[in-house]
C-alpha cells in the first residue's frame, strides 16, 4: 500500500489529495489533513478523483482532425503542427485573427504565460477563459 | 376508500389550509381498520392518504423522511398489536426503529409529533377515524416544514 | 481527575511514542502482523498515514494529529492477499469502528490487530468524545471522556423550542455542496450501492441537495451504528455539525437499551431484536407507544 500526496488537477484551488495505489493503480482519493490550502477537506470532484486517472475514456494525447475522424499525434508534432498554423494565419490576417481560450485547471502561472503568448505573441486582446464563459 | 370517494371529500368547502397526512397501513390490521371506516361512512378528515404495506416492518424510516421533505406534514405508521405481527417480532423492531427516528427528527426541530406510531387489531374501524381526527387536531397546530420544502422544491 | 491524566504533558506524548515504537518494533520482530498503519512524519515535516513494515522505519511514527484509521484499514485489507494481517494503532473511536465493522463482516477478525493509544484530553474536548480511549490501552494512560450536552454549541443546536431548531438545523444544513464526503469518510458507511446515490432518495447532479432526505437519511442510517468518531464532521468542507445530528439517538439508544455503538465487538444493535430480549426499562411493552384505545 503506497499513499501518494498529490493536488486535485480539477480547478485552480489547488487542493491536496493522498492518493491510495495499489500495483500501479489508484484505487480511492482521501483528503489531506496536512494541506495548508484544503484542510482535509474536498468537493465531490476530488473525492473521486481516483476514478479518471486510469479510465478508458480520457485522452492520453493530442488528437488532430483529419477529414471526420481524429487521429492520435505525439506532442511534438502537435505543437509544432499549432505553431505552423497559428503563425501562417498570424502572419497573413493580422494577430487579431487568432484566439486564445485556456483552462481552469492550468496553474495561475501557466494562464499568465498563455494571455502572455496571445498578448505579447500575437499582438491581439482574443483571450478568455472557461471559468468565464 | 376508493379515489373517488377521496376526491368526492376533497372538493368541500375548506378554506383553511388542511394539513397533509400519509398513513402507511398494515395490511393485516391498520388497513382493514382504514377500510371499514371508510365503508361504514364515518366522518374523516379529507387531506389523508393510506398507503398498505404488507407490515409495519416493511416502512422505511427512508421513506418517512422522504415523505415529509416532499411536502407531507405528518405520518402515521399503523400495525398490529405487540406480539400479534405476522412476521414474528417484525412490528417490534419497526417500533424500536420509528422510535429512534422520532429522536431525529426531534432534534432537528422537525418535531416528534410529525411521526405517529400506532399499533392495534383489526376491526377497529371507530378507532382509526378517531385516530386520524386526533392527529389532525395535533398536527394543524404545528407550523409547516417551510425552511426544509422551500429548498426541495425546483424552482421554475 | 489529575491522577489519570497522562498524556497531557510533552513527556507524556513523548513517552508513549516510544512506548508505541517499542510495542511496534515488537509486533514486527514477531511477525504478528504483516504491516502496521501509523501516521509517519515524512519529508518537510509532512504527517500521513503509512504502513510500516521494516524497523528502521519507526523513527517517523508519530501518534498525533487524530486520523480516522478504520476505513483505511478495511480498504487496505480488502485490496492486500488473504493471508495479509494488519496491525492498527487505534484510538477509541478507530477500535469502536473496527468493531462495528466486524458485526457487519467488512474485516475479518484474525487479520486484524488493534494496539490502543489514548486520546489526550484536549483531544477529547475537541471531539466531544464520550470514551476518548480503546477498551483496552496498550500504552498510556485513559482521560475521562467529555459530556458533548455540556458544550455550548450543541446546546445551541439542540436546545430550545422546534422552531428555532428547525430554522437553526436548515440554516446550517443549506450550506451543503453535496461532496458525499461525510459518506466517503464515515468508517461505517459501506452499503453498495449507496442509498444517496439512487434517484429514488436523493436527486443525481443538482446542487443544493434536498437538504431533508440527503442529511437525515444519512443520519439516520448510521442511527445505531454511529461511534462518534467524527469523520463525517472534520470531511465536511462547509462545516455541517454533522456529529450533533447523532447525538441524540446516541443517547436515546444508551438511555433505553444501554447500548453504545462500537463497545463490544459481539453485542447486536438493540434496534435489531424484539421487546422481549431488550425490555425497555423493565417493561415488556413501552408506554410510548400510541396504541389504539380499547
Amino acid at each position: 500500500m503506497n499513499l501518494v500526496r498529490t493536488i486535485c488537477p480539477y480547478c485552480g484551488t489547488g487542493c491536496g489529495l493522498l492518493l491510495r495505489v495499489v500495483d500501479g493503480t489508484a484505487v480511492a482519493t482521501y483528503p489531506d489533513r496536512e494541506h495548508p490550502v484544503a484542510r482535509g477537506h474536498l468537493c465531490i470532484k476530488g473525492w473521486t478523483a481516483h476514478e479518471f486517472i486510469h479510465h478508458p475514456d480520457r485522452l492520453t494525447s493530442p488528437l488532430v482532425k483529419k477529414g471526420d475522424s481524429f487521429k492520435e499525434i505525439s506532442w511534438d508534432d502537435a505543437i509544432k503542427l499549432a505553431m505552423d498554423q497559428l503563425l501562417g494565419i498570424a502572419g497573413k490576417y493580422g494577430g487579431d485573427a487568432v484566439g486564445g481560450l485556456s483552462s481552469a485547471k492550468c496553474t495561475n502561472e501557466e494562464n499568465y504565460l498563455f494571455q502572455k503568448m496571445i498578448r505579447a505573441g500575437f499582438h491581439t486582446n482574443n483571450v478568455d477563459h472557461c471559468a468565464r464563459l | 376508500m376508493t379515489n373517488d370517494e377521496i376526491r368526492g371529500m376533497t372538493l368541500e368547502k375548506n378554506k383553511a389550509r388542511q394539513p397533509k397526512i400519509l398513513v402507511f397501513a398494515c395490511k393485516w390490521c391498520g388497513l382493514i381498520g382504514a377500510d371499514g371506516a371508510g365503508r361504514k361512512k364515518l366522518e374523516l378528515p379529507v387531506d389523508f392518504r393510506v398507503i398498505p404495506v404488507e407490515c409495519a416492518g416493511f416502512v422505511e424510516p427512508d421513506a418517512i423522511i422522504r415523505a415529509l421533505a416532499s411536502g407531507i406534514d405528518g405520518v402515521v405508521v399503523m400495525g398490529c398489536h405487540i406480539g400479534g405481527c405476522r412476521f414474528n417480532n417484525a412490528n417490534h423492531q419497526a417500533i424500536k426503529r420509528l422510535e429512534l427516528l422520532k429522536e431525529l427528527l426531534d432534534a432537528t426541530g422537525i418535531g416528534k409529533e410529525r411521526l405517529m406510531i400506532s399499533f392495534g387489531t383489526a376491526h377497529e374501524d371507530h378507532q382509526f377515524a378517531d385516530i386520524i381526527k386526533d392527529y389532525f387536531r395535533k398536527i394543524s397546530g404545528s407550523i409547516r416544514l417551510e425552511p426544509w420544502v422551500e429548498s426541495y422544491v425546483p424552482k421554475r | 481527575m489529575g491522577g489519570i491524566i497522562c498524556a497531557e504533558t510533552v513527556t507524556g506524548i513523548e513517552t508513549m511514542v516510544e512506548e508505541t515504537k517499542k510495542l511496534v518494533q515488537k509486533f514486527l520482530a514477531e511477525r504478528e502482523s504483516d504491516g502496521i498503519l501509523g501516521l509517519r512524519k515524512g519529508d518537510w515535516n509532512i504527517i500521513q498515514p503509512h504502513v510500516f513494515t521494516l524497523p528502521e522505519e519507526l523513527d517517523a511514527l508519530v501518534l498525533d494529529p487524530k486520523w480516522p484509521f478504520a476505513k483505511l484499514a478495511m480498504q487496505i485489507l480488502r485490496t492486500a492477499p488473504k493471508e495479509y494481517r494488519l496491525a492498527v494503532i487505534c484510538r477509541g473511536c478507530d477500535e469502536r469502528a473496527i468493531f462495528e465493522l466486524f458485526k457487519r463482516n467488512q474485516i475479518e477478525e484474525n487479520r486484524i490487530q488493534i494496539i490502543g493509544i489514548p486520546c489526550s484530553s484536549e483531544q477529547a474536548r475537541l471531539c466531544l468524545c464520550e470514551r476518548p480511549y480503546p477498551t483496552k490501552l496498550d500504552v498510556g494512560d485513559a482521560v475521562p471522556g467529555v459530556d458533548p450536552f455540556e458544550d455550548a454549541g450543541v446546546k445551541e443546536l439542540l436546545m430550545g423550542d422546534d422552531t428555532r431548531r428547525m430554522k437553526r438545523w436548515a440554516q446550517v444544513l443549506k450550506r451543503c455542496i453535496k461532496c458525499y464526503g461525510c459518506r466517503n469518510s464515515c468508517p461505517i458507511c459501506v452499503c453498495e450501492p449507496c442509498k444517496l446515490e439512487n434517484e429514488v432518495w436523493v436527486r443525481r447532479g443538482s446542487i443544493p441537495t434536498e437538504i431533508l432526505s440527503f442529511h437525515l437519511i444519512r443520519a439516520f442510517h448510521l442511527s445505531d451504528s454511529c461511534v462518534a468518531c467524527g469523520a463525517c464532521q472534520e470531511a465536511c468542507p462547509v462545516g455541517i455539525p454533522l456529529q450533533s445530528l447523532q447525538l441524540s439517538m446516541r443517547r436515546a439508544l444508551r438511555e433505553r437499551y444501554d447500548y453504545i455503538p462500537g463497545c463490544d465487538p459481539v453485542k447486536k444493535s438493540p434496534i435489531l431484536g424484539d421487546f422481549v430480549d431488550e425490555p425497555e426499562k423493565d417493561r415488556s411493552i413501552p408506554e410510548w407507544v400510541n396504541t389504539l384505545r380499547e
